[in-house]
């Protein structure tokens, strides 16, 4: 917010989506969709299913770890 | 359950969505299930296979495991992040250690992969494979 504290449009995110630079708000600890039916992961933001890091499977992930970390 | 497959690196799939997604949640329930058929001193019976709590959280393990740790590919690319900074600015860094070590849940959640994350000088690729396997 220090950094980036105007308005924005509802399409003036689009050239971050379209951007070759890295993301800029890295989610360290977050996993994404994940590898295809072969094994093979295309890293691109616009394929939506593989790259995107959604609360669905980090939120499930966690518990599974939880329970792991419990150690029972 | 007929439409799940196991990749070869053993993570399963499933069609439809996200595959993590599978992964993940049926981790979870398989674990709550465990949990409850624990309880009630049941098991699993489906034909001639006999699934025990114990072996529900054995399969889960393996999903969680090879979400965290196992493919090969995201270990490379520490390497691959580790020489291009030997090149770049000359220092002399540690690449041997990742080989070497054995990875475990307990070695990812307590750090020693994480510090190990770059985040603010690597290219997308890399950054986006390292969320695809660890945590």
């Amino acid at each position: 917010m220090s950094t980036f504290h105007k308005h924005i449009g509802c399409h003036d995110g689009n050239s971050y989506l379209a951007t070759k630079m890295p993301n800029r708000n890295v989610l360290v600890g977050a996993i994404v969709g994940g590898p295809d039916n072969n094994d093979q992961f295309l890293d691109s933001r616009l394929n939506v299913s593989q790259s995107e890091p959604a609360t669905y499977f980090n939120a499930p992930l966690v518990g599974a770890l939880a329970f792991f970390k419990g150690g029972k | 359950m007929m439409d799940f497959l196991c990749r070869s690196g053993g993570l399963m799939f499933k069609p439809g969505g996200c595959n993590l997604q599978h992964a993940t949640a049926l981790s979870f329930l398989l674990i709550v299930y465990s949990r409850y058929l624990q309880v009630a001193n049941r098991s699993v019976h489906c034909g001639s296979v006999v699934a025990t709590p114990s072996r529900l959280v054995e399969v889960a393990k393996t999903q969680v495991l090879n979400i965290l740790s196992s493919p090969l590919l995201a270990i490379e690319k520490i390497v691959v992040i580790k020489i291009k900074k030997k090149k770049s600015n000359g220092a002399l860094l540690d690449a041997g250690g990742l080989h070497t070590r054995k990875q475990s849940i307990r070695d990812v959640v307590h750090g020693w992969i994480w510090p190990k994350i770059p985040t603010e000088n690597s290219s997308p690729r890399i950054e986006l494979a390292f969320h695809v396997y660890f945590p």
